[in-house]
């Protein structure tokens, strides 16, 4: 496998561990985070995080309050609160579900499109479109995933995340959720600025 | 118990770890796994907007309204033209839905909570589960209960309601075995209804002919604010000004008073006084309407103050006991009396009585809950509904209308679905104590038979008749909307297992124990209403319009239902097998899932209103598509004067002396061994003896002395409400200031500028009000509006949960107070109503 499929592929599966980090906490999650942090260092903080005794019952717990509620959420996972005006299901929301429907994928999780796993997911999806473009070595597509994760990360994603990492890393009571908030934000962060750089 | 409970180490997953999962993730970078998303071939089929029907319920109007729909998501909101009682129009509560529907605090998936400890000061800590875990986890909660004989401890709690109600409120609990089903109508304004009925046999709500009227007295009523077709009157008022005089009795200058003639700003309590005075004054000048009242036998008015009347002298046509109220009641409460009692110029009280007699029959005495809703409250709304009887406007053009007929069907029956168990459980005594010798609630002439909501809380507290063990509530929240809020705080904290069921969690929801997520009413749900006005009535659909966002169910028909599938199950299929009776009148297909139950139950209910075969009246539809489409049907006009002479009172005529309240005050009396009079006494009333069974005034109950807390409460309610849901939508904050004299982003309480100078208290000042029963903390607003001696605080505010606009910091600071805590918990004993107007007196401080 060329260096850069692989980085790529690192890159995918790094879009999706933390796809699955913003859905209510398992024990497959806290198995995967392990798993994945013996590979990837960037991981290795938040694993740590988990190397302490603690309860998947106050991870949950955390979880909720930040982004589920019942109460005020503390930390809204859903792009149009940030981009539009509190509320959810905006304009920015329907541009985002059109883009996924323009990649063919359709929302089956019951939730708002914009939510943070979906926009996650969505850029593991791009990135192994990418992967698939480059086994094949088809340079044509491999640019044209590129740049539509870039546009996806500039129009939506890059745009709301510093706001809501913020938010989590101001309320979260659990270093795991501090450290997750950390983690994606740093992440996409530099991906936005690698893709700055390959355009340059 | 899963392993996902246990405690989790790192170290505990290393062991596990392998390099095997490493390459079983790169797998995946190759081909997609997806979780959020199915890849799918075809596109989505781009939709222009659609105008889509169904029912804003965020007051009593209940609009028919349409909603803009573009790709299954609601865009704006309408009123449905098709509906002939709101006539396409619909009111800014209708658009803060909007905000509602798509508040990211919502209710979002089932949750439970995990913190053992309940109360106010302890974070329940609640997680998500999923359906299934909810719903087992509720099924063998009520099969418990049924196991051990005990199924008189559930309780069903219900706050609004859509016609579905029955399903959950109703067959429900029947089947399970208890007799508390409580509602919520105790604290809406079921003394209101108390006039209408001991006059005329109306126990109900009435529709306005404003178009036809002469004038209008509106009593502790502001309809271009709140309460009943709304968006109908806000349309409409500038035709009714240009034909009527208007003329508003309040303590606060309400939406209504702004636009009217006259405003009477009464003393808090002293309504009856006027309303007597009113009558007093009709008589003498002899202004009653005679084709419907009657007339002395020789044509002349011995109505003279102070005088006796004889009873033979005057022949009445369609009434009863006019010249028995006379002597009682009115012959000495002239202008010069009431004006004392009520702080009114007598000049006014004169012009205005003259006014609306001269206008006989085409006058209206509109009676709100402001005159009813007070301890003594139902003699006052009889007093004052009494006045439609002597200008003979009940029934008639330009007066006071009942509902029009309409044909929807009852659910079927329950009785073949209650075994033993059942049977005997549904025997036991209510939780709220009605019907007993301190709670008549007389509905409809029947001791016990209405509801004394607020008084469950004591009932759960005391274990009184009995404990309460298993709870489900919907649509409600007692905690913030019932007087003394705290008494309920205690009371659910007390009860083992509570479930609520709920589109945002609010300060009944911090004290559940399973929390599932409801429609919205508007936007989401399958159901129906009825609703009158303009001489019409219509029967208007709940559609779900929109894609829901999150995994929420229909609280009145898909959750009972998935119930009863877990019940059956445990092996106690009656519900279900009740539930399959509901079949779709079109296929006679019987339901096999909670959405075939949704809509097959509306549809059976609704079969008359839209299948040809089966037409009764009104409208009239092909078929259910057609009725569904339209979203409404309504009725015939209204049949004027078909009432007359045939009332359902014991006389069958409009009752100045109520046998009617007779009837069921000795009735009530004799259950109890005792007399009218010491029933009256227990109950709080001053009078005895005739006077018990006639319109006559009582002074107003309030607590507190006058010295230590010297102002009078006003409450009243937002024009903004939507019956207390909306404080979490930032529109209802921005926009807060459409409710005269009060401001955007904040709650205020009104003093008269004379007040606000001699306790030194300037605008802006924050102020605590302080009654016997609590405190409340807000900001202080001069406003001449205000009838200096009160302090006027429009209810809505206050919430310390609900949301993250609603609170100012969830869970500790209220954004300003719930006037509900300086509410005494009191009622209006007769009609089993909570009290809520004139009620309590308030000192105030700056702090």
């Amino acid at each position: 496998m060329p260096e850069t499929l692989n980085k790529n592929c690192q890159r995918a599966d790094l879009y999706k561990i933390l796809s699955e980090c913003y859905y209510l906490p398992d024990n497959v999650l806290m198995q995967k985070i392990v798993d994945v942090a013996q590979t990837n260092p960037f991981f290795a903080e938040l694993c740590n995080c988990i190397s302490s005794n603690i309860e998947l019952e106050s991870l949950k717990i955390d979880y909720a309050q930040l982004f589920v509620g019942p109460f005020n959420l503390l930390a809204p996972p859903y792009g149009s609160f940030y981009l539009e005006d509190s509320r959810i299901m905006g304009d920015s929301t329907i541009d985002v579900r059109n883009w996924y429907e323009r990649e063919g994928l359709d929302v089956v999780e019951k939730d708002a499109p914009d939510h943070i796993a979906m926009e996650l997911e969505c850029m593991y999806y791009l990135a192994v479109k990418q992967n698939q473009a480059a086994e094949e070595g088809n340079l044509q597509e491999v640019q044209l995933y590129q740049q539509k994760q870039k546009s996806f990360l500039t129009v939506h994603l890059a745009r709301w995340l510093p706001e809501f990492a913020d938010n989590v890393q101001k309320m979260a009571h659990t270093e795991f959720y501090k450290q997750l908030a950390k983690l994606t934000e740093m992440f996409v962060q530099k991906d936005m600025s690698n893709f700055a750089l390959c355009n340059a | 118990m899963k392993d996902n409970d246990k405690k989790i180490t790192r170290k505990s997953f290393l062991k596990t770890a392998t390099a095997a999962a490493a390459v079983a993730t790169l797998g995946t970078v190759l081909k997609p796994t997806l979780r959020a998303f199915a890849q799918t071939s075809k596109s989505r089929p781009t939709e222009s907007g659609q105008w889509k029907a169904t029912t804003c319920q965020g007051c009593t109007s209940w609009c028919s309204v349409q909603v803009y729909v573009i790709d299954g998501r609601a865009i704006k909101v309408r009123g449905n033209p098709n509906s002939k009682v709101n006539n396409g129009n619909c009111c800014a509560r209708c658009h803060l839905s909007l905000q509602q529907v798509y508040d990211p605090d919502r209710v979002k998936v089932p949750m439970k909570l995990t913190n053992p400890k309940k109360g106010r000061n302890e974070d329940p800590q609640f997680v998500p589960i999923s359906w299934d875990e909810a719903l087992n986890t509720i099924a063998d909660k009520i099969m418990e209960l049924r196991e051990n004989n005990e199924t008189y401890k559930y309780m069903l709690m219900r706050g609004r309601y859509s016609y579905m109600r029955d399903v959950l409120y109703d067959r429900m609990t029947k089947i399970i075995g208890s007799p508390n089903n409580i509602s919520h109508s105790a604290i809406c304004a079921e003394a209101e209804k108390f006039g209408p009925y001991y006059t005329e046999g109306l126990w109900d709500y009435r529709q306005y002919d404003v178009l036809n009227t002469r004038y209008i007295l509106l009593w502790g009523a502001d309809p271009l604010s709140a309460n009943r077709q709304v968006s109908h009157y806000l349309s409409v008022w500038g035709d009714v000004l240009d034909r009527a005089e208007i003329a508003v009795v309040d303590p606060r200058f309400s939406a209504s008073a702004a636009k009217a003639g006259q405003w009477l700003p009464i003393k808090p309590g002293q309504d009856g006084a006027l309303a007597v005075s009113i009558a007093h004054i009709l008589l003498t000048e002899g202004l009653w309407h005679k084709d419907f009242v009657g007339d002395f036998t020789d044509g002349v008015n011995k109505f003279i103050p102070g005088q006796m009347v004889n009873e033979e002298d005057f022949a009445e046509k369609h009434t009863n006991g006019l010249v028995k109220w006379w002597n009682l009641e009115l012959k000495d409460k002239t202008a010069e009396w009431a004006a004392e009692k009520t702080g009114l110029p007598k000049e006014q009280i004169k012009k205005v009585a003259i006014g609306f007699g001269k206008a006989a029959p085409k006058a209206i005495c509109w009676v709100g809950g402001g005159p009813a809703m007070q301890v003594r409250g139902g003699y006052s709304a009889m007093a004052a509904h009494a006045l439609n009887g002597l200008v003979g406007s009940v029934d008639n053009v330009g007066g006071t209308l009942k509902a029009n007929k309409e044909y929807t069907l009852k659910f079927p029956k329950p009785d073949a679905f209650m075994d033993e168990i059942a049977k005997k459980g549904k025997k036991h005594k209510k939780i709220d104590h009605r019907g007993t010798k301190e709670f008549p609630a007389l509905k409809k002439g029947k001791a016990g038979s209405g509801v004394v909501t607020n008084n469950a809380a004591d009932g759960i507290l005391n274990e009184d008749p009995n404990e309460i063990k298993v709870a489900i509530a919907y649509m409600n929240n007692f905690t913030f909307s019932c007087p003394q809020p705290e008494r309920w705080e205690k009371a659910l904290s007390k009860i083992p297992f509570l479930v609520h069921l709920t589109t945002n969690a609010s300060e009944f929801t911090f004290f559940a124990d399973i929390i599932l997520p409801s429609v919205h009413h508007m936007y989401e749900k399958w159901g129906y209403v009825k609703a009158i006005g303009n001489g019409y009535r219509h029967v208007t659909l709940l559609e779900p319009v929109i894609e829901p966002v999150w995994d929420v169910r229909i609280d009145e028909t898909e959750m009972p239902w998935l119930i009863a599938e877990k019940l059956a199950e445990r092996g106690f299929d009656n519900l279900l097998n009740h539930y399959k009776e509901y079949k779709d009148p079109e296929t006679d297909k019987a339901p096999t899932s909670a959405k075939e139950f949704a809509l097959y139950s509306l549809k059976y209910a609704t079969q008359n209103l839209w299948d040809p075969a089966k037409h009764k009246g009104g409208d009239k539809f092909s078929g259910w598509e057609e009725f569904r489409k339209a979203g409404v049907w309504n009725s015939d006009p209204y049949p004027y004067r078909k009432r007359w002479g045939k009332m359902k009172t014991k006389t069958h005529k409009f009752e100045f002396y109520s046998e009617t309240l007779k009837a069921a005050l000795t009735d009530h009396a004799e259950k109890h061994s005792t007399t009218v009079d010491d029933i009256l006494e227990t109950c709080k009333y001053q009078a005895r003896g005739e006077h018990a069974f006639i319109p006559h005034y009582e002074e107003p109950y309030l607590w507190g002395d006058e010295k230590e807390y010297p102002f009078v409460h006003v409450d009243y309610k937002s024009r903004l409400n939507r019956e207390g849901r909306s404080a979490n939508c930032p529109w209802y904050q921005e926009f807060k200031d459409l409710d005269p004299g009060d401001k955007s982003w904040d709650d205020v309480a009104k003093l008269n500028p004379i007040d606000g100078k001699k306790l030194g208290i300037k605008d802006g000042d924050t102020i605590r009000l302080i009654s016997q029963t609590g405190q409340i903390e807000c900001h202080a607003a001069l406003w001449e509006g205000t009838r200096p001696g009160t302090v006027a605080k429009c209810y809505g505010q206050g919430h310390w949960a609900y949301g993250r606009v609603a609170a100012k910091k969830f869970g500790k600071t209220p954004r300003g107070g719930n006037n509900n805590v300086i509410i005494p918990a009191d009622y209006d004993r007769l009609s089993g109503s909570t009290a809520f107007y004139g009620v309590t007196r308030v000192k105030i401080v700056k702090v």
